[in-house]
């Protein structure tokens, strides 16, 4: 089971002399399996909120369920790419996924968790790189190799902080088909939680968009286009360019606010 | 060129001096090594298609100091007789005395190889806990700025007389010596990990003992090994300090007792054993670095 509630969530920053309320009084409903995208502005508080949902930061008040229970903490019913340096430097690959998989399962023998981490780095197209260390690895090598240690680890729910905010646009294209591609091939889907501020990737990888503005939700879209789906045609197509506009005018509404606010 | 140089330093030894030697067979022997370990770098570096000079600039420096050393002394005795012993005389005693230089060297090597790794362990073990823990770190970090810098020598007198004997006292130097610089760095590295890094380990469910063995240690370990380096360094300072003052063993008693004899010629030797000792440790610890810091 993978689904999430959140309920009237808030959560301050708080810093010598200064308070910064991140969310505040958020409510989301998240269905086990769903792929839900959450776009907005730097600042609008999304990645406070996966934070959250990973147990790394605790809220200020409310709380998130997971399948009924209170969040108090990390758990390896849920997994987490960050957008940087997921990897610890000093394993290589192959002893990142397999130091993944013996935190998830933690009766697994090291032959075991061995031959899965190989398994799941071919299925990242990882695995020639297997004994690498990160630094020899470029950055969608290294978030590929995040992906294959999160799926190893086979949690119900993938908590991604813009994954590949930091990759080259040709590069981006092809981890986003290959995330979509196993996501959609797992035996159950699994619910994934995906923090991104590239409206064509949200809408390409979606079942469920969630518009931020600072601090709460400016909006709900649903994305019901058929997968596997085609990244070209779809984002030509009529109603998807409908809905692009749709959440471009909310960034540029988001920000003429933002400019009112700081005059 | 290295080589011409080569060549003009053996014509120099084997033609007989203004001064009398009593043998020159292990200074040759000497050189002859050192020829052909450059030789063999050389060789090495041409097989990797590597253009570099420095070996031979290196050897090219040394054959001409030992040229100027044996101008000076045994071909035209221009230098004091007492006060600048002959190539021949030092490299001589390498020759008959080496049973007393080596005792010297593993009785120094004892010391510091207890005092060092006791200091070492106590300040990566402690140090690690006390980065971690937030209360201990808050009390322990100013009383340890304030008593790290003092340095460790001036304990020796005091340490001297309570101690049972003078080798535990020198130990006792070393350990402080390796302990505090290894402690504090420690502290400050736990606590200025990489919060990317605590943040993956954090999200995997990683707690506790995990914690520290497969995360904080391997992340303090790099710094532990390049700070290796300079405690050596200071360890041999301390010691061959120590040495000088009050033992009856190790190189820098060696080194101090010679002085008091005015045997000039052994002491130059045991300066040259020191140089070979501190070289070989460097090169031991890079050693280390290089095959068990892999992910640099």
């Amino acid at each position: 089971m993978g689904t999430i509630d959140i309920q009237h969530l808030s959560y301050c920053y708080k810093d010598r002399n200064q308070e910064f309320l991140a969310l505040d009084d958020l409510n989301l409903s998240i269905q086990d399996g769903e792929f839900v995208c959450i776009v907005g502005h730097s600042g609008c508080g999304k990645s406070t909120l996966l934070r959250i949902l990973a147990g790394l930061a605790l809220p200020t008040e409310g709380e998130v369920y997971i399948d009924n229970e209170p969040v108090r903490g990390p758990g390896t019913d849920r997994t987490v790419v960050f957008q940087h340096d997921s990897l610890f430097p000093w394993l290589t690959a192959k002893g990142n996924v397999e130091f993944g998989i013996r935190q998830a399962r933690k009766s697994i023998s090291k032959k075991q968790a061995g031959e899965l981490a190989a398994a799941y780095l071919r299925k990242v197209e990882m695995g020639h790189a297997m004994d690498q260390y990160p630094y020899q690895l470029s950055g969608g090598m290294q978030q590929r190799v995040a992906i294959a240690r999160t799926l190893a680890m086979d949690s119900e729910i993938l908590l991604l902080d813009e994954p590949f905010g930091a990759i080259d646009i040709k590069i981006r294209r092809d981890l986003q088909l290959l995330l979509e591609s196993l996501w959609r091939s797992g035996q159950r889907k699994k619910t994934v939680v995906f923090v991104t501020h590239d409206i064509d990737e949200a809408i390409f990888l979606a079942d469920r968009i969630i518009f931020m503005r600072p601090g709460r939700i400016q909006a709900d879209f649903h994305v019901t286009y058929e997968r596997p789906r085609n990244y070209d045609e779809l984002l030509k197509s009529e109603p998807c360019e409908q809905m692009k506009n749709e959440l471009l005018e909310l960034f540029y509404l988001d920000s003429e606010l933002n400019e009112v606010e700081d005059v | 060129m290295a080589t011409l140089f080569f060549v003009a330093l053996i014509v120099l030894v084997l033609i007989p001096g203004k001064k009398e030697v009593r043998t020159n067979l292990p200074l040759l022997v000497a050189l002859i090594l050192i020829e052909l370990f450059y030789l063999y770098q050389f060789i090495r570096r041409k097989r990797r298609k590597e253009t570099s000079r420095t070996p031979s600039d290196i050897v090219t420096v040394v054959w001409t100091v030992f040229m100027i050393w044996e101008l000076c002394t045994t071909i035209f005795n221009i230098a004091h007789p007492i006060l600048v012993p002959t190539p021949e005389g030092v490299f001589h005693v390498f020759a008959t005395s080496y049973g007393e230089l080596l005792l010297n060297v593993a009785y120094s090597m004892e010391i510091l190889f207890i005092g060092f790794f006791s200091g070492l362990i106590a300040g990566v073990i402690l140090g690690v806990t006390v980065g971690w823990v937030p209360r201990l770190r808050n009390f322990c970090f100013p009383v340890a700025s304030v008593l790290a810098p003092i340095p460790p020598v001036v304990f020796s007198p005091y340490l001297v007389s309570i101690l049972p004997t003078f080798r535990s006292a020198s130990v006792v130097v070393i350990v402080l010596g390796v302990f505090w610089p290894t402690f504090l760095n420690m502290i400050i590295r736990v606590n200025s990990i990489d919060p990317r890094i605590m943040d993956s380990a954090r999200a995997l469910n990683v707690k506790d003992s995990t914690m520290v063995w497969k995360v904080i240690l391997p992340y303090v370990f790099p710094s532990v090994i390049s700070g290796l380096r300079v405690s050596m360094t200071t360890s041999l300072l301390m010691l061959n300090f120590a040495e000088m003052i009050g033992a009856t063993h190790g190189m820098g008693y060696y080194i101090q007792n010679n002085n008091v004899f005015a045997n000039y010629t052994n002491l130059i030797a045991g300066i040259f054993v020191e140089g070979i000792v501190v070289t070989s440790l460097i090169a031991l610890i890079s050693w280390v670095q290089r095959k068990a810091v892999k992910w640099h």
